[in-house]
Protein backbone atom coordinates (compact mmCIF):
# COMPACT_ATOMS: atom_id res chain seq x y z
CA UNK A 1 0.00 0.00 0.00
CA UNK A 2 1.29 3.33 -0.80
CA UNK A 3 0.71 6.39 1.39
CA UNK A 4 -0.82 8.77 -0.16
CA UNK A 5 1.36 13.00 -0.31
CA UNK A 6 0.48 16.11 -1.09
CA UNK A 7 -3.32 16.99 -2.55
CA UNK A 8 -4.07 13.36 -2.62
CA UNK A 9 -4.24 13.14 1.15
CA UNK A 10 -7.83 12.58 2.09
CA UNK A 11 -9.10 14.41 5.14
CA UNK A 12 -11.94 13.00 7.27
CA UNK A 13 -15.14 14.20 6.34
CA UNK A 14 -15.62 15.62 10.37
CA UNK A 15 -12.77 17.53 9.91
CA UNK A 16 -14.35 19.68 7.51
CA UNK A 17 -17.49 19.58 9.19
CA UNK A 18 -15.66 21.04 12.71
CA UNK A 19 -14.31 23.80 10.35
CA UNK A 20 -17.00 24.81 9.12
CA UNK A 21 -18.40 25.41 12.23
CA UNK A 22 -15.19 27.57 13.12
CA UNK A 23 -13.23 25.02 14.81
CA UNK A 24 -9.81 26.26 15.16
CA UNK A 25 -8.37 22.90 15.89
CA UNK A 26 -10.21 21.27 12.43
CA UNK A 27 -8.49 24.30 10.71
CA UNK A 28 -4.83 23.24 12.09
CA UNK A 29 -5.51 19.87 10.77
CA UNK A 30 -6.07 20.80 7.77
CA UNK A 31 -3.37 23.42 7.34
CA UNK A 32 -0.90 20.60 9.04
CA UNK A 33 -2.03 18.34 6.03
CA UNK A 34 -1.82 20.10 2.97
CA UNK A 35 0.55 22.83 3.77
CA UNK A 36 3.43 21.13 2.60
CA UNK A 37 1.23 20.04 -1.01
CA UNK A 38 0.01 24.08 -1.45
CA UNK A 39 3.64 25.66 -0.41
CA UNK A 40 5.14 23.71 -2.89
CA UNK A 41 2.58 24.32 -5.70
CA UNK A 42 3.16 28.37 -5.14
CA UNK A 43 6.89 28.33 -4.77
CA UNK A 44 7.28 25.45 -7.90
CA UNK A 45 5.32 28.39 -9.66
CA UNK A 46 5.98 31.80 -8.39
CA UNK A 47 9.93 30.57 -7.27
CA UNK A 48 9.72 33.24 -4.63
CA UNK A 49 9.91 31.94 -0.96
CA UNK A 50 8.31 35.29 0.08
CA UNK A 51 5.72 35.61 -2.43
CA UNK A 52 4.78 31.82 -1.47
CA UNK A 53 4.54 32.25 1.86
CA UNK A 54 2.73 35.23 1.32
CA UNK A 55 0.05 33.16 -0.97
CA UNK A 56 0.28 30.25 1.62
CA UNK A 57 -1.04 32.56 4.27
CA UNK A 58 -3.49 34.37 2.03
CA UNK A 59 -4.66 30.70 -0.05
CA UNK A 60 -5.56 29.54 3.82
CA UNK A 61 -7.47 32.62 5.48
CA UNK A 62 -9.52 32.69 2.29
CA UNK A 63 -9.79 28.73 2.91
CA UNK A 64 -11.35 29.48 6.89
CA UNK A 65 -13.16 31.90 5.62
CA UNK A 66 -15.34 30.58 2.86
CA UNK A 67 -15.40 27.17 4.16
CA UNK A 68 -18.67 27.41 4.56
CA UNK A 69 -19.07 28.09 0.53
CA UNK A 70 -17.40 24.37 0.32
CA UNK A 71 -20.62 22.21 -0.55
CA UNK A 72 -18.78 18.89 -0.27
CA UNK A 73 -19.92 17.53 -4.02
CA UNK A 74 -16.17 17.72 -4.78
CA UNK A 75 -12.66 16.95 -3.31
CA UNK A 76 -11.66 19.44 -0.46
CA UNK A 77 -8.16 19.23 -1.65
CA UNK A 78 -8.93 19.68 -4.97
CA UNK A 79 -10.90 23.02 -4.09
CA UNK A 80 -7.93 24.16 -1.95
CA UNK A 81 -5.72 23.14 -4.53
CA UNK A 82 -7.54 25.54 -6.60
CA UNK A 83 -7.59 28.53 -4.42
CA UNK A 84 -3.72 28.39 -4.39
CA UNK A 85 -3.18 28.13 -7.91
CA UNK A 86 -5.50 31.45 -8.02
CA UNK A 87 -3.96 33.33 -5.69
CA UNK A 88 -0.63 32.52 -6.74
CA UNK A 89 -1.25 33.55 -10.11
CA UNK A 90 -3.09 36.68 -8.87
CA UNK A 91 -0.03 37.52 -6.99
CA UNK A 92 2.36 37.52 -10.00
CA UNK A 93 -0.12 39.25 -12.39
CA UNK A 94 -0.42 42.34 -9.85
CA UNK A 95 3.46 42.26 -9.53
CA UNK A 96 3.54 42.39 -13.52
CA UNK A 97 5.53 39.55 -13.80
CA UNK A 98 3.87 38.40 -16.68
CA UNK A 99 5.95 38.01 -19.37
CA UNK A 100 3.42 39.02 -22.06
CA UNK A 101 2.71 37.38 -25.79
CA UNK A 102 1.25 38.90 -28.49
CA UNK A 103 -2.15 37.83 -28.77
CA UNK A 104 -1.94 37.52 -33.12
CA UNK A 105 1.26 35.59 -32.42
CA UNK A 106 -0.35 32.15 -32.96
CA UNK A 107 1.88 29.09 -32.96
CA UNK A 108 3.04 29.16 -36.24
CA UNK A 109 6.06 26.71 -35.92
CA UNK A 110 5.34 23.24 -37.12
CA UNK A 111 8.78 22.31 -35.26
CA UNK A 112 8.39 18.33 -35.03
CA UNK A 113 11.31 17.95 -33.17
CA UNK A 114 11.23 19.16 -29.47
CA UNK A 115 10.38 15.22 -28.28
CA UNK A 116 12.98 13.62 -30.35
CA UNK A 117 14.71 12.34 -27.52
CA UNK A 118 14.20 12.11 -23.83
CA UNK A 119 16.55 15.02 -23.84
CA UNK A 120 15.47 15.78 -19.69
CA UNK A 121 17.60 12.47 -18.29
CA UNK A 122 20.51 14.58 -18.46
CA UNK A 123 19.43 16.89 -16.23
CA UNK A 124 20.07 16.15 -11.94
CA UNK A 125 18.47 19.30 -10.52
CA UNK A 126 14.68 19.85 -12.43
CA UNK A 127 14.15 22.53 -10.50
CA UNK A 128 16.99 24.48 -11.21
CA UNK A 129 16.23 24.44 -14.77
CA UNK A 130 12.49 25.39 -13.98
CA UNK A 131 13.63 28.67 -12.34
CA UNK A 132 15.22 29.68 -15.12
CA UNK A 133 12.15 29.73 -17.08
CA UNK A 134 10.22 32.95 -17.19
CA UNK A 135 7.61 32.88 -14.41
CA UNK A 136 4.92 32.89 -17.16
CA UNK A 137 6.58 29.72 -19.06
CA UNK A 138 6.62 27.75 -15.60
CA UNK A 139 3.66 28.68 -14.69
CA UNK A 140 2.02 27.38 -17.66
CA UNK A 141 4.00 24.36 -17.79
CA UNK A 142 3.31 23.26 -14.35
CA UNK A 143 -0.72 23.89 -14.52
CA UNK A 144 -1.17 22.41 -18.07
CA UNK A 145 1.13 19.62 -17.73
CA UNK A 146 0.98 18.54 -13.98
CA UNK A 147 -1.65 20.16 -12.39
CA UNK A 148 -3.88 18.89 -16.04
CA UNK A 149 -5.07 22.24 -16.71
CA UNK A 150 -6.54 22.79 -20.09
CA UNK A 151 -5.23 25.54 -22.37
CA UNK A 152 -9.04 27.11 -21.91
CA UNK A 153 -8.79 27.46 -17.91
CA UNK A 154 -4.87 28.65 -17.85
CA UNK A 155 -5.99 31.25 -20.59
CA UNK A 156 -9.36 32.19 -17.98
CA UNK A 157 -6.23 32.31 -15.13
CA UNK A 158 -4.52 34.74 -16.63
CA UNK A 159 -6.84 37.04 -18.36
CA UNK A 160 -5.29 35.74 -21.98
CA UNK A 161 -6.33 33.87 -25.03
CA UNK A 162 -5.89 30.16 -24.94
CA UNK A 163 -3.07 30.72 -28.30
CA UNK A 164 -1.11 32.70 -25.48
CA UNK A 165 -1.11 29.33 -23.46
CA UNK A 166 -0.18 27.11 -25.99
CA UNK A 167 2.70 28.80 -27.48
CA UNK A 168 3.79 29.94 -23.93
CA UNK A 169 3.71 26.06 -22.90
CA UNK A 170 5.40 24.90 -26.27
CA UNK A 171 8.01 27.66 -24.94
CA UNK A 172 8.65 26.72 -22.44
CA UNK A 173 9.51 22.89 -23.78
CA UNK A 174 11.83 24.25 -26.06
CA UNK A 175 13.53 26.28 -23.24
CA UNK A 176 14.19 23.62 -20.98
CA UNK A 177 15.79 21.71 -24.17
CA UNK A 178 17.94 23.99 -25.01
CA UNK A 179 19.19 24.08 -21.24
CA UNK A 180 19.36 20.23 -21.20
CA UNK A 181 21.30 20.62 -24.80
CA UNK A 182 23.60 22.85 -23.23
CA UNK A 183 24.00 20.70 -19.51
CA UNK A 184 25.10 18.07 -22.25
CA UNK A 185 27.42 20.26 -24.01
CA UNK A 186 29.06 20.86 -20.81
CA UNK A 187 29.13 17.34 -19.76
CA UNK A 188 30.66 16.49 -23.14
CA UNK A 189 33.33 18.68 -22.85
CA UNK A 190 34.50 17.54 -19.31
CA UNK A 191 34.60 13.92 -20.66
CA UNK B 1 2.75 13.52 -42.43
CA UNK B 2 3.96 13.16 -38.86
CA UNK B 3 2.09 15.09 -35.75
CA UNK B 4 3.49 18.49 -34.68
CA UNK B 5 4.84 19.31 -31.33
CA UNK B 6 2.13 21.19 -30.61
CA UNK B 7 -0.40 18.17 -31.68
CA UNK B 8 1.80 16.20 -29.56
CA UNK B 9 1.43 17.98 -26.65
CA UNK B 10 -2.41 18.19 -26.72
CA UNK B 11 -3.83 15.17 -28.86
CA UNK B 12 -7.27 15.11 -30.44
CA UNK B 13 -9.00 12.39 -32.32
CA UNK B 14 -7.03 13.01 -35.29
CA UNK B 15 -4.08 12.82 -33.58
CA UNK B 16 -4.57 9.63 -31.85
CA UNK B 17 -5.65 7.71 -34.98
CA UNK B 18 -2.54 8.69 -36.36
CA UNK B 19 -0.22 7.62 -33.54
CA UNK B 20 -1.88 4.24 -33.19
CA UNK B 21 -0.33 3.20 -36.28
CA UNK B 22 2.99 5.51 -36.25
CA UNK B 23 5.85 4.75 -34.90
CA UNK B 24 7.74 7.69 -34.71
CA UNK B 25 5.68 9.38 -33.17
CA UNK B 26 4.71 6.52 -30.60
CA UNK B 27 8.08 7.13 -29.82
CA UNK B 28 7.65 11.16 -29.58
CA UNK B 29 4.71 10.47 -27.30
CA UNK B 30 6.92 8.17 -25.03
CA UNK B 31 9.69 11.12 -24.37
CA UNK B 32 7.32 13.77 -23.76
CA UNK B 33 5.28 11.37 -21.11
CA UNK B 34 8.87 10.59 -19.80
CA UNK B 35 8.75 14.72 -19.02
CA UNK B 36 5.94 14.85 -17.98
CA UNK B 37 6.87 12.05 -15.24
CA UNK B 38 9.94 13.81 -14.74
CA UNK B 39 7.80 16.91 -13.86
CA UNK B 40 5.05 15.46 -11.44
CA UNK B 41 7.41 13.88 -9.42
CA UNK B 42 9.16 16.64 -8.36
CA UNK B 43 9.28 16.33 -4.82
CA UNK B 44 7.39 18.10 -1.81
CA UNK B 45 9.22 20.97 -0.53
CA UNK B 46 8.06 21.67 3.53
CA UNK B 47 6.36 24.59 4.51
CA UNK B 48 7.94 26.94 6.58
CA UNK B 49 7.76 26.11 10.46
CA UNK B 50 5.65 29.28 11.80
CA UNK B 51 2.86 28.55 9.00
CA UNK B 52 0.00 27.84 10.83
CA UNK B 53 0.87 30.55 13.41
CA UNK B 54 0.74 33.21 10.45
CA UNK B 55 -2.07 32.23 9.45
CA UNK B 56 -4.01 31.60 12.01
CA UNK B 57 -2.87 35.43 13.76
CA UNK B 58 -4.08 36.69 10.02
CA UNK B 59 -7.50 35.16 10.13
CA UNK B 60 -7.60 36.20 13.54
CA UNK B 61 -7.02 39.95 12.66
CA UNK B 62 -9.09 39.75 9.79
CA UNK B 63 -12.02 38.48 11.55
CA UNK B 64 -11.95 41.30 13.93
CA UNK B 65 -11.38 43.85 11.55
CA UNK B 66 -14.91 42.64 9.83
CA UNK B 67 -16.46 42.71 13.25
CA UNK B 68 -15.41 46.07 13.96
CA UNK B 69 -16.75 47.20 10.40
CA UNK B 70 -20.26 45.80 11.03
CA UNK B 71 -19.90 47.38 14.32
CA UNK B 72 -19.32 50.74 13.25
CA UNK B 73 -21.83 50.29 10.06
CA UNK B 74 -24.58 49.18 12.20
CA UNK B 75 -23.68 52.48 14.30
CA UNK B 76 -23.78 54.94 11.57
CA UNK B 77 -27.11 53.58 10.23
CA UNK B 78 -28.88 53.70 13.16
CA UNK B 79 -27.62 57.06 13.97
CA UNK B 80 -28.63 58.71 10.62
CA UNK B 81 -31.73 56.67 10.81
CA UNK B 82 -32.47 58.37 13.97
CA UNK B 83 -31.53 61.30 13.49
CA UNK B 84 -33.69 61.80 10.14
CA UNK B 85 -36.42 60.69 12.21
CA UNK B 86 -35.73 63.31 14.82
CA UNK B 87 -36.20 66.33 11.95
CA UNK B 88 -38.82 65.00 10.50
CA UNK B 89 -40.81 64.44 13.24
CA UNK B 90 -40.03 67.81 15.17
CA UNK B 91 -40.45 69.97 11.74
CA UNK B 92 -43.61 68.51 10.32
CA UNK B 93 -45.44 67.80 13.37
CA UNK B 94 -45.61 71.32 14.70
CA UNK B 95 -45.84 73.54 10.97
CA UNK B 96 -47.00 76.50 12.79
CA UNK B 97 -44.36 77.57 15.09
CA UNK B 98 -41.64 76.18 12.13
CA UNK B 99 -43.72 78.83 9.24
CA UNK B 100 -44.19 81.41 11.83
CA UNK B 101 -47.58 81.56 11.67
CA UNK B 102 -48.55 83.58 14.54
CA UNK B 103 -52.23 84.13 15.53
CA UNK B 104 -53.36 88.34 15.61
CA UNK B 105 -55.47 87.71 18.69
CA UNK B 106 -52.00 86.70 20.43
CA UNK B 107 -51.30 89.18 23.10
CA UNK B 108 -47.72 90.76 23.16
CA UNK B 109 -46.44 88.58 25.77
CA UNK B 110 -47.74 85.42 23.71
CA UNK B 111 -45.85 86.77 20.15
CA UNK B 112 -42.70 87.36 21.88
CA UNK B 113 -42.89 83.44 23.38
CA UNK B 114 -44.25 82.22 19.86
CA UNK B 115 -41.20 84.17 17.89
CA UNK B 116 -38.77 83.04 20.67
CA UNK B 117 -39.89 79.68 20.12
CA UNK B 118 -39.81 79.59 15.88
CA UNK B 119 -36.31 81.07 16.35
CA UNK B 120 -35.19 78.11 18.51
CA UNK B 121 -36.65 75.81 16.26
CA UNK B 122 -34.92 77.08 13.42
CA UNK B 123 -31.96 76.81 15.55
CA UNK B 124 -32.04 73.14 17.08
CA UNK B 125 -32.76 72.50 12.72
CA UNK B 126 -29.44 73.98 11.86
CA UNK B 127 -27.49 72.22 14.64
CA UNK B 128 -29.64 68.89 13.32
CA UNK B 129 -27.74 69.30 10.44
CA UNK B 130 -24.09 70.30 11.41
CA UNK B 131 -25.38 67.07 13.97
CA UNK B 132 -25.78 65.14 10.34
CA UNK B 133 -22.35 66.80 8.54
CA UNK B 134 -20.61 65.60 11.90
CA UNK B 135 -21.46 62.12 11.35
CA UNK B 136 -20.81 62.08 7.72
CA UNK B 137 -17.31 63.05 8.57
CA UNK B 138 -16.63 60.49 11.37
CA UNK B 139 -16.04 63.20 13.55
CA UNK B 140 -18.07 62.01 16.71
CA UNK B 141 -17.30 59.63 19.25
CA UNK B 142 -19.55 56.38 19.37
CA UNK B 143 -20.59 57.07 23.37
CA UNK B 144 -21.31 60.55 23.38
CA UNK B 145 -23.32 60.47 20.19
CA UNK B 146 -25.21 57.32 21.82
CA UNK B 147 -25.36 59.18 24.88
CA UNK B 148 -26.85 62.33 23.63
CA UNK B 149 -29.27 59.77 21.32
CA UNK B 150 -30.69 58.77 25.39
CA UNK B 151 -30.51 62.57 26.31
CA UNK B 152 -32.77 63.60 23.04
CA UNK B 153 -35.60 60.63 23.27
CA UNK B 154 -36.06 61.97 27.27
CA UNK B 155 -35.70 65.94 26.00
CA UNK B 156 -38.52 65.02 22.68
CA UNK B 157 -40.92 62.77 24.63
CA UNK B 158 -41.21 65.33 26.95
CA UNK B 159 -41.87 67.78 24.18
CA UNK B 160 -44.09 65.93 22.49
CA UNK B 161 -46.27 65.70 25.48
CA UNK B 162 -45.74 69.51 26.39
CA UNK B 163 -47.83 70.09 22.03
CA UNK B 164 -50.12 67.39 23.03
CA UNK B 165 -51.39 68.65 26.49
CA UNK B 166 -51.30 72.64 24.55
CA UNK B 167 -48.73 73.47 27.64
CA UNK B 168 -47.74 77.08 27.95
CA UNK B 169 -44.71 78.93 25.81
CA UNK B 170 -42.58 78.72 28.74
CA UNK B 171 -42.03 74.93 29.17
CA UNK B 172 -41.95 74.67 25.50
CA UNK B 173 -39.23 77.12 25.08
CA UNK B 174 -37.24 75.84 28.06
CA UNK B 175 -37.23 71.99 26.62
CA UNK B 176 -36.57 73.49 22.94
CA UNK B 177 -33.27 75.37 24.51
CA UNK B 178 -32.29 72.19 26.72
CA UNK B 179 -32.52 70.11 23.50
CA UNK B 180 -30.38 72.60 21.36
CA UNK B 181 -27.51 72.25 24.17
CA UNK B 182 -27.64 68.81 24.51
CA UNK B 183 -26.83 68.91 20.72
CA UNK B 184 -24.19 71.80 21.49
CA UNK B 185 -22.40 70.48 23.82
CA UNK B 186 -22.11 66.88 21.39
CA UNK B 187 -20.61 69.32 18.76
CA UNK B 188 -18.38 71.04 20.69
CA UNK B 189 -16.54 68.08 21.65
CA UNK B 190 -16.24 66.75 18.47
CA UNK B 191 -13.65 69.40 17.53
CA UNK B 192 -11.32 67.73 20.45
CA UNK B 193 -8.60 65.95 19.36
CA UNK B 194 -9.13 62.96 21.69
CA UNK B 195 -12.14 62.20 19.79
CA UNK B 196 -12.01 58.62 18.59
CA UNK B 197 -11.99 58.16 14.40
CA UNK B 198 -14.01 55.40 12.96
ZN1 LIG C 1 3.93 10.03 -37.13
Amino acid sequence: MTTKIGFQQELPEEVVEQAKRGDMKAFEQIYRTYANACYSVALRICDQTTMAQDVMQESFVKVMRRIESFRGDGRFASWLKQIVIHETINRIRSNNRIHLVGEDELLKSESKDLFNQSWLDVCRDLDSFLSRLSTTARAVLLLHEVEGYSHREIANLFGKSESFSKITLFRAYAALKQLAEKQQERQNALK
Amino acid sequence: MHLSDEQLIELDSNARSHIADCHQCQQKIANLENLRQRLRALPEVPAPENGWLRVSQAYQFQVEQQQARKQVSFWRFSSFALVASLSLVLFFLWPSEKAGQLDQSMSENQLAHSQKLKSLIEQNDLLQQQLNRQLMLNHLDEANFKRLQVELSVVDKALQQAYIQRLGSDEKVQLWQQRQRLIEQLLESAKRPEIVKI
